[in-house]
């Protein structure tokens, strides 16, 4: 308590005494208009808690899709079979089904800028385990280099070997969610599910992933080697998805040309006609992410745009009403010395103040918010630095424009008038 | 505006000199408040002089009038006018905030004049929390923080019982006595009566004399 004190002093010591002194008296004259200085506040609170909210929100996915750039490689592409949703006719929404595993090699083998190529294939079915069963779980084939691509960790158990695709080896990994819903708790290394009448051996139990940027729930698949997938599950020879790592990040736009020429080529796709397959610039899904937070983040200002005029609005009422019961005041500080424009100094001071406690408290809020937001939706946490430094000179220039009006008729009292009772 | 102009005070010519302590008697309406405006530069006459200290006054604007009241003089008005929110001390310190360049220490000069006032333990007080002897007492610390030349206290004790008023008289009259000049207002002949000198307003003009514009008002504090 005393050295609390004692630093206290010591602070006083470094800030002028009459700013001092004039910030306390302030404190005090607001503290007789509590709940009026309370409602003018809550429209700035409000602004500050949107635009911190938008703010660090749209930081987080930011910080979200440097991540995923991290864990898949900023150098990613994935080609898809069929066509993407949105181009042409309804009937181009059928996923065309010719894509193989010979594209992928033909990938791998023409282009020297590619480091590594996956080919993979995914079906949904039923997946049993005991008297179990489990619909709406994706089966996914996949060669050794995708969990090599994907940075997937061993936990447990082990990951997928060369031996395991050559020989067709009747073996699982299951992603966490897939792994909760068929086990329920029980440890799934080593029992055996059954997929389309074939048992498999669960060898590895995945970490929780969330939503990659392919936007499949990646803790909801249970991956097979791809030669058992296309042999002991589907029975096809062709796949839906290859993908494809490039040596450098200048040269993904360059593959992506280069593999669609290619592809086209194979595929016999003449010109004019529509490619049956689409090739994925991961950097193109992070920019339509950002465009949709774009949007978000310029509601959010609007939002708080709106919010600080109303609370300007506020905040100019109650300092009207202010002014208009502190003219005593007013005419003792004018008797004592102030001239006119230390009295407007004052009122400005007094409103950015409270325009400024808004802040704070909306800030704290905002973070608040935030918080519960990143943790909910699974981003990482972030503050924006310069939506804090946004929303404070906001609540300063609204504290301001609001303290305007009032200071000038704060001005145009004269002691003589005042006194004069 | 289209107000008929009205001379509250016409023919007034006055001198004060350093360490006088002059009581300004009159009825209500008889201008001796538009006078005390005018000396303690809250109010600037429509024609005559002023001088303050060798400085004319009459011709200052707003500004440079309140730096002349902020440094030369110290009001004490009959309701105290004591920032109800404030403490004692903050009160007192008032002024100090409209000084162009504060000194140190203003915080142990503020003590030591409620010292003298005999207010030292109420320093932390509201003024609601204190007597009416008391809050005038703060006043007058108030009045004296900047070291004023002048003094004008207005029906200083106004409020007060004959007890107080008498006290807060003393208060003056110490004050007069280590070469402060003070003018006080009033229409009480007994308390016009701790003054030095006495000057009676009535109808705009001092009572008595010959008075003939144009109107002068010399302090030489």
């Amino acid at each position: 308590m005393t050295a609390a004190r004692q630093l206290f002093a010591q602070l006083r010591k470094y800030f002028p005494k009459n700013i001092y002194l004039n910030l306390t008296i302030a404190v005090k004259s607001l503290g007789s208009f509590k709940l009026r200085t309370f409602l003018a506040i809550t429209g700035v609170v409000l602004g500050t808690l949107s635009l911190i909210t938008v703010a660090n929100t749209s930081r987080s996915m930011e910080l979200k899709t440097i991540n995923d750039l991290e864990r898949f490689g900023k150098n990613l592409l994935t080609v898809k079979s069929g066509l993407m949703r949105g181009h042409g006719s309804p009937t181009d929404l059928t996923e065309s089904l010719r894509l193989t595993p010979g594209d992928a090699r033909a990938i791998k083998e023409s282009m020297p800028e590619v480091k590594t190529v996956a080919p993979a294939a995914t079906k949904t079915f039923p997946i049993k385990y005991k008297n179990t069963t489990v619909t709406g779980t994706m089966m996914m084939g996949i060669p050794m280099e995708f969990l090599k691509l994907k940075k997937i960790p061993v936990e447990n158990g082990r990951l997928f070997t060369d031996k395991d695709n050559n020989e067709m080896a009747k073996v699982a990994i299951i992603g966490s969610k897939a792994a909760g819903k068929l086990f329920k708790g029980e440890d799934p290394i080593g029992k055996t599910i059954f997929v389309n009448q074939a048992a498999l051996e669960v060898v590895e139990v995945l970490e929780p992933m969330a939503v990659d940027l392919s936007e499949i729930n990646e803790d909801n698949i249970v991956y097979v080697p791809l030669s058992t997938f296309m042999k002991r599950l589907t029975n096809t020879a062709t796949i839906n998805l290859i993908y494809v790592e490039a040596v450098s990040e200048a040269a993904t736009g360059r593959l992506k040309r280069e593999i669609e020429a290619l592809l086209r080529q194979r595929h016999n796709i003449k010109k004019g006609e529509r490619d049956d397959f689409t090739v994925t610039d991961l950097r193109d899904v992070n920019s339509m992410q950002t465009k949709t937070m774009k949007i978000v983040v310029t509601l959010g200002m609007i939002t708080s745009a709106i919010s600080f005029t109303i609370s300007s609005v506020g905040i100019l009422s109650v300092m009207i009403l202010m002014v208009d019961e502190r003219k005593v005041e007013i005419g003792i500080r004018r008797v004592v010395g102030a001239r006119k424009r230390d009295i407007a100094l004052q009122f400005l001071t007094e409103a950015s103040f409270i325009s400024l406690i808004g802040a704070v408290a909306g800030l704290i809020a905002g973070i608040a918010l935030t918080l519960a937001i990143s943790a909910i939706a699974k981003i990482p946490f972030a503050v924006s630095l310069a939506g804090v430094a946004i929303s404070f000179a906001a609540s300063i220039v609204t504290g301001i424009a609001s303290g305007i009006y009032p200071s000038i008729k704060a001005m145009a009292i004269q002691p003589v008038n005042i006194l004069r009772s | 505006m289209g107000d008929v102009a009205v001379e509250a005070i016409r023919g007034v010519s006055l001198t004060v000199n350093k360490g006088d302590f002059m009581a300004i008697m009159g009825t209500s309406g008889s201008g001796k408040t538009t006078l005390m405006n005018i000396i303690g530069c809250l109010d600037t006459p429509t024609s005559g002089t002023y001088i303050l200290k060798g400085r004319d006054v009459s011709a200052m604007s707003d500004d440079e009038l309140s730096v002349v009241r902020n440094e030369t003089v110290g009001f004490v008005f009959q309701n105290f006018f004591l920032l109800h929110y404030a403490t004692v001390i903050e009160n007192v310190l008032l002024p100090t905030l409209y000084m162009d360049t504060p000194p140190h220490g203003l915080r142990e000069k503020a003590m030591e004049i409620l010292r003298t006032v005999g207010l030292e333990d109420r320093a932390h007080f509201k003024p609601r929390q204190l007597s009416g002897g008391q809050q005038q007492r703060a006043a007058i610390a108030r009045a004296l923080i900047n070291d004023p030349d002048l003094i004008i206290c207005d029906e200083p004790t106004g409020q007060l019982d004959t007890k107080t008023a008498a006290e807060i008289m003393n208060i003056f009259t110490a004050l007069n006595k280590k070469g402060t000049t003070i003018i006080l207002v009033t229409h009480d002949s007994n308390i016009a009566a701790y003054a030095g000198n006495t000057i009676h307003i009535k109808d705009g003009l001092i009572d008595g004399e010959f008075n003939q514009p144009p109107a002068t008002v010399t302090i030489v504090a």
